[in-house]
């Protein structure tokens, strides 16, 4: 006891002196946060001249202190380099910048569609082993070039571009149009041998849709990418709208918007989305329905005959948001009839959207394979089926069970 | 330093000290490279064995009430083998303190220290060690019984919070690499109960048999709960984890932790307490060889071989170039040599004194 106490006191003693010598002294070989330039954003192109074009978006610095006028956007400094790697271009950057390249503020990493066609394996494994590069760090594949969509992102609401970049993914609470795709899921899933990873659809170049391409299906409103947005009056050139689908490491296609609700509904992500469907009691009108989680969706895989089998059971909770004249008549049994048209409405959408990640995919970015992977004994196996090569052959089944809750101020 | 009595807490804390300090430095990524999506059943099943054994051990120890290895070993063959026991222990102790102090030093430098020279990593933890072990094992055991709690509640707060990120799946498919890999083969997986090496030391310093049996068995079980967990922890938050030679999988599994968007990176308190933690093992490490050449040689002021011993745990650890050794040492030499010292040697001493005692007269024989 007697030890002990002595020890305990020696340790004060310790403590104390630490802490006044890192307080009362200056760190003098340690960086401060003033010799570092932060990158709020990382853009990775094919180069020209070189294997990549790296871009990067620095924060300015002082730019959030009290003496910038509120409302106006912080500035930003975008830097490109040509260069080999990733590596290898912030070295370059580096050299040419006045302060330390520090990634640990990253919030978006922008890979152009063009890259990500021939593979980004090599790069998402080079910054998955930046210990600066925070899992939670969005992947972004952008329609247009990375830094095109870099530059064309100037937020409108925010005075901080890494606040814009943070809070944007969280639109897949309310929207569910994207998915909040980070940098730790898609290497998860692409080191995985049983699934494939996905990220958010970008493009930093609002398209110009000729009107033929323009859709008038109220059903197909929520049919549409990044870029094809229909938006009239905008500030903001960059978007994102949709589910980039790789195939492994490489980009293999596009979810639209309506097909990235199904996405997160089946990989229980799902939190809430409004879509629209024709209604059956009145002619050329549409009804509005909010879909909320109700309960996680219970995904069954299994061998039949050979061929992967999948039956998926999917709770939602439902909201008319559609109120008329017409609506006073919804009686229980119209309102039952609703819920059977929402449930056939969504079964046969979701059909489609899961034969479309199998057939014209072959990427599995609902987690079929690791559903299914339960059937096998072994990892051997399992290598030995070659999921990869047999998603293709999956065979799907949907059940959908909505509730009508109630609607809201108005009601039937 | 013989005649220290522990509690039975104070000696429980210092077995799990090694486990926990075991699963901070990855022995799971070593476990699950060997058995893959299995680990998980290769610990529950190796974790029987281990019960069984330890069982075993107690039944050995029955006989020599009050006695340790080295104990036992002198009676068994003479001061020769007790010396050679003793050796064995040490070098036990001092090669593979090294190896995992360095370990941890290399994690560190690669995570926040990038800048510093790894001689001034371990320098810091030499320091704590000759400090610490300046005031003897039965300080350490109650300062490690302070720290444990603290330890504990971070490694389990790390499994809770990560709740949101499991994925199950991970544990399938359940045989992993088949049968004869995750019961026979996966038997080499023992070597991360290698903290049982405590237990052939304890018997003088817990108070009677019972006390010893107490310990012996929470121990082991503790140890067996906390390694399960820890597998089906790393198992379904990292599926790169089979294929991939990642660092502390454990500060990895902290990085995911984040409460909205306002509670994130909480990673630097946790390396802090991993620090605290390594500390406390290796002065836990360092103390019991010093009580071992002690008992081998009979000297009284143990300053000397202190000074002796953190020096030459400085000069081991930095004798290997990178991780990459440090890798090969712990996957292919360290699982054998805990394989061979703590499971073959020393139950094989016990048998024998056994056999020579029963044969010499039993329980009335008396052992000087």
């Amino acid at each position: 006891m007697k030890k002990l106490r002595k020890f305990l006191l020696y340790f004060l003693v310790f403590c104390i002196i630490s802490i006044l010598v890192f307080s009362l002294s200056g760190c003098y070989s340690t960086q401060s946060i003033d010799d570092l330039a932060y990158v709020v954003a990382l853009g990775i192109d094919l180069g020209k001249s070189n294997n990549l074009e790296l871009t990067i978006q620095l924060t300015f610095p002082n730019s959030s202190d009290s003496t910038s006028t509120s409302g106006e956007a912080a500035p930003t400094i975008i830097n490109s380099v040509e260069c080999a790697s990733i590596n290898s271009g912030i070295s370059l950057l580096n050299s040419y910048i006045s302060k330390e390249i520090n990634l640990s503020h990253c919030k978006v990493i922008v890979f152009s569609e063009e890259i990500a066609n021939k593979g980004i394996g090599q790069e998402i494994y080079t910054l998955s082993n930046q210990v600066q590069i925070r899992p939670d760090c969005n992947i972004i594949i952008s329609k247009s070039s990375a830094k095109e969509y870099i530059t064309n992102s100037k937020p409108e609401l925010e005075n901080l571009v890494a606040k814009y970049y943070e809070l944007t993914p969280y639109s897949n609470q309310y929207t569910g149009h994207i998915v909040n795709a980070t940098i730790s899921s898609f290497f998860n899933s692409l080191s995985a041998n049983y699934s494939d990873p996905v990220a958010i659809l970008g493009n930093g170049n609002k398209l110009k849709l000729p009107s033929s391409q323009k859709t008038t299906e109220a059903e197909d409103e929520f049919n549409i990418v990044a870029g094809q947005n229909p938006l009239v009056t905008y500030n903001r050139e960059s978007e994102n709208l949709g589910v980039a689908v790789f195939k492994q490491d490489k980009l293999v296609g596009e979810l639209t918007a309506l097909e990235s609700v199904f996405h997160s509904i089946l990989t229980n992500q799902f939190e809430s989305t409004v879509i629209s469907v024709d209604n059956p009691y009145k002619e050329n009108s549409v009804i509005d329905i909010a879909l909320y989680y109700h309960k996680d969706t219970k995904m069954d895989s299994k061998l039949v005959n050979g061929s992967p089998y999948v039956n998926s059971k999917i709770y939602l909770n439902a909201r008319l948001l559609s109120v008329d004249k017409s609506s006073e008549s919804l009686t229980p049994n119209k309102i039952k009839e609703l819920e059977g048209l929402i449930n056939s409405y969504l079964e046969n959408a979701i059909l489609e959207y899961q034969y479309k990640t199998a057939k014209i995919f072959e990427a599995d970015i609902d987690g079929v394979g690791k559903n299914l992977i339960k059937n096998f004994k072994n990892e051997k196996q399992w290598s030995n089926y070659n999921w990869s090569a047999n998603y293709k052959n999956t065979f799907f089944d949907v059940q959908v069970t909505t509730n009508i809750k109630s609607s809201f101020l108005l009601s039937s | 330093m013989n005649n220290v009595k522990l509690s039975n807490l104070e000696a429980i804390g210092l077995v799990l000290i090694i486990i926990i300090n075991h699963l901070i430095l990855n022995f799971s990524k070593s476990i699950i490279s060997n058995t893959g999506s299995a680990s998980a059943l290769n610990i529950l099943f190796i974790g029987i064995i281990l019960l069984l054994f330890v069982q075993f051990l107690i039944f050995l120890f029955k006989h020599f009430s009050g006695q340790d290895i080295l104990d036992i070993s002198e009676y068994l063959g003479g001061k020769a083998l007790k010396i050679l026991t003793g050796i064995l222990f040490i070098s036990y102790y001092i090669v593979f303190t090294s190896i995992l102090l360095r370990s941890f030093s290399e994690n560190l430098k690669i995570i926040y220290l990038n800048k510093l020279p790894i001689i001034i990593i371990v320098l810091f933890f030499i320091f704590s060690i000759t400090f610490a072990n300046k005031l003897g094992i039965k300080t350490i055991s109650k300062v490690n019984l302070l720290i444990l709690p603290v330890i504990l509640f971070c490694i389990i707060f790390v499994f809770i919070a990560n709740i949101k990120n499991y994925d199950f799946h991970g544990l399938f498919p359940l045989l992993g690499s088949g049968v004869k890999q995750t019961f026979i083969i996966g038997l080499s997986n023992m070597f991360a109960f290698s903290s049982i090496s405590i237990l052939y030391f304890l018997p003088p310093m817990v108070r009677d048999d019972k006390s010893f049996k107490k310990i012996a068995r929470i121990s082991t079980i503790l140890s067996v709960i906390l390694f399960f967990f820890g597998i089906v922890c790393f198992l379904s938050l990292f599926p790169f984890i089979r294929n991939s030679k990642e660092i502390m999988a454990l500060y990895l599994a902290t990085r995911y932790i984040e409460f909205g968007r306002f509670f994130q990176r909480l990673d630097a308190i946790f390396l802090l307490v991993w620090t605290v933690a390594v500390i406390s093992y290796l002065c836990v490490a360092v103390a019991f060889s010093i009580n071992i050449f002690k008992k081998i040689s009979n000297i009284t002021d143990y300053n000397g071989i202190l000074y002796c011993f953190a020096g030459i745990i400085y000069i081991i650890s930095l004798i290997s170039t990178d991780l990459a050794q440090l890798n090969y040492i712990e996957i292919n030499i360290f699982k054998y040599v805990v394989f061979i010292l703590l499971f073959g040697y020393s139950s094989l001493i016990l048998i024998f004194a056994n056999i020579k005692k029963r044969l010499r007269g039993g329980k009335n024989e008396k052992i000087t």
